[in-house]
């Protein structure tokens, strides 16, 4: 078989609802086109008010830089894609029990699951950047915290992190999660929710790290 | 050839022409069946009964596999969100009476590792509980 096509689509509206590939375009999602469009974690600054986080859009390059959190671990709380001129908020995505964020739909077969990874950059073999490395207050765990959501919303009381089941704080291959968990997939939709978050100990950084997705096929 | 060059922040890695790497089967007329690419790489649509299996690598490396009872080649890929993909490696799932040995050709080399293009990690996994149409029976 040749090789599974994927989109990437991520939920900008105010409600957790699946994508829609029947009706595209599906108003709720918009798709992530790999190679122009960034993901950005920001806010959390002092000037949050004055740029606007929060709104459903803000101009391209907009940032509200996160203060570094001084008594308590911090997750920084919005989550924009940045696609040409615009940035979009992608409102379900985050520290919530919301299990519509970001999605991935698969057409053709993989004689695997899909894995979600993070690194360093695209050379996918490193993974030695500030935000995966962690520090001493996250255990040593990276601050990226990610959780499959394709079959149920992430679990609450106090809240989800790489360490609840189908979570992990991505690093490598060894830190990653499967997003259907199963050992193959055909013509299927697959979910998937993010965040980090900040400890007191960590430096001051501005990170690129990659999502990688990771699959087999004959 | 090698084609791809990746400088990373840490490590600088060398891939394979994706386009330019393929299967070889033979049968037992004589015949020989070539595989397309990477990405579509035509393994399905190939007879059952080969006689014996090969990949050519864009390096110019030919890895030939013993006789086995089946093969499954399963191509390792990753697509970045930042709108790159790189080719890990083909694991060749090899069967044999009780259990399966996987043929891991690695399909890139970096600085911070001693293996390189072409070379083979060995593995084994137990019997599949079902068998897909996409395995090749050996005559």
């Amino acid at each position: 078989m040749a090789e599974p096509t994927l989109r990437f689509v991520y939920n900008i509206s105010d409600t957790d609802v699946p994508f829609n590939k029947y009706a595209e375009p599906d108003t709720n999602y918009r798709i992530l086109t790999p190679g122009s469009d960034l993901i950005v974690f920001t806010g959390g600054g002092i000037d949050d008010v004055d740029k606007g986080m929060g709104s459903n859009t803000l101009a391209s390059g907009t940032r509200s830089s996160t203060i570094r959190p001084s008594t308590t671990s911090f997750v920084i709380p919005y989550t924009y894609v940045e696609s040409g001129a615009t940035m979009y908020y992608a409102k379900q995505t985050g520290h919530n029990t919301n299990r519509y964020a970001f999605g991935v739909a698969i057409s053709g077969t993989m004689n695997s699951d899909l894995y979600l990874e993070a690194w360093d950059d695209s050379s996918f073999s490193t993974y030695n950047l500030p935000v995966l490395v962690g520090t001493a207050n996250s255990s040593n765990e990276s601050y990226v915290n990610a959780i499959r959501t394709t079959s149920a919303s992430p679990p609450w009381g106090p809240g989800w992190n790489g360490s609840s089941a189908g979570a992990a704080y991505l690093r490598g291959t060894s830190d990653r999660i499967g997003l259907n968990n199963t050992s193959t997939i055909t013509n299927a939709e697959v979910y998937f929710n993010i965040y980090i978050r900040l400890q007191t100990d960590c430096s001051t950084f501005h990170n690129t790290p990659v999502l990688g997705f990771r699959y087999l096929y004959t | 050839m090698e084609d791809l060059n990746i400088h990373g922040k840490y490590t600088t890695v060398t891939s394979v022409d994706p386009n330019n790497c393929f299967f070889v089967a033979k049968y037992p007329d004589g015949s020989i069946r070539r595989g397309n690419n990477l990405f579509n790489t035509g393994w399905d649509d190939i007879p059952q009964g080969l006689t014996e299996l090969s990949y050519a690598l864009s390096t110019g490396h030919v890895i030939t596999f013993p006789k086995f009872k089946a093969y499954l080649p399963l191509i390792e890929c990753s697509v970045g969100l930042d709108g790159s993909r790189v080719f890990h490696a083909i694991n060749v799932k090899c069967l044999e009476e009780n259990s399966v040995v996987v043929w891991r050709v690695l399909l890139k080399q970096d600085t911070t590792s001693n293996m390189k293009i072409g070379d083979i990690i060995l593995g084994r996994e137990p019997l599949p509980t079902a068998m897909s149409s996409s395995w090749k029976y050996t005559s």
